[in-house]
């Protein structure tokens, strides 16, 4: 309970820093609606990372198996089903953007982000649903 | 495949946690393997049969349907 208290802790901290820094650099360079959003994706995928490592670090001091062959076929299986959808999605990108003015940066941008948040999402999915048996 | 898993375990007074960290595994593993929704590979289904001294195959039971 203490140590969930520390992570959280921190965990608002990252956010709030985060969110302080944005504010910040949007005060002197006027960010674009797009790039708000990459940005705070990005912070959320960092975020992301951040409590995927304190949990590990977390478990590993106290001798907890963190990775096993469960979890390396949830990753595998998420990335693969990430890339099939990112299929998807840069056709989407491309037929919803072609017109739109959105410089080359921005749309990279947009669609590596969103080849991150499928990730996150298959393997959310896959770490609560499990993957399928394969016979 | 239909496993006697959480029979044996209860048998052997082991938590999930317990033999996870005998098998070394996570604990989420031993719970998947329980409900039937993760069919093990064929080394951790030794060193669990390893673990309540009995053989693969009265531990993990063949079930066509998968």
């Amino acid at each position: 309970m203490k140590n969930y208290k520390i992570i959280l802790g921190l965990l608002i901290f990252l956010t709030l820093s985060f969110a302080a820094g944005v504010l910040v650099y949007s005060k002197e360079a006027t960010l674009q609606t797009p790039e708000f959003i990459i940005y705070g994706v990005v912070g959320l995928i960092a975020l992301f990372s951040i409590i995927t490592v304190i949990n590990h670090l977390r478990k590993a001091s106290k001798g907890i198996t963190t990775e096993d062959e469960l979890s390396r076929k949830i990753k595998m299986k998420a990335a693969a089903n990430a890339f099939m959808a990112s299929f998807y999605l840069w056709t989407m990108i491309l037929l919803f953007t072609i017109d739109s003015g959105l410089s080359v940066e921005v749309l990279l941008g947009l669609g590596l982000v969103g080849m991150g948040i499928l990730y996150i999402g298959f393997w959310f999915y896959h770490n609560y649903q499990g993957v399928p048996n394969e016979n | 495949m239909r496993t006697r898993i959480k029979e044996l375990r209860a048998k052997h007074e082991l938590t999930q946690e317990n033999l996870a960290q005998k098998v070394k595994v996570r604990r989420e593993t031993i719970v998947f393997l329980e409900k039937g929704k993760y069919n093990p590979s064929l080394q951790l289904a030794y060193e669990i049969s390893r673990v309540f001294n009995l053989p693969i195959e009265k531990v993990f039971i063949f079930d066509s349907k998968g």
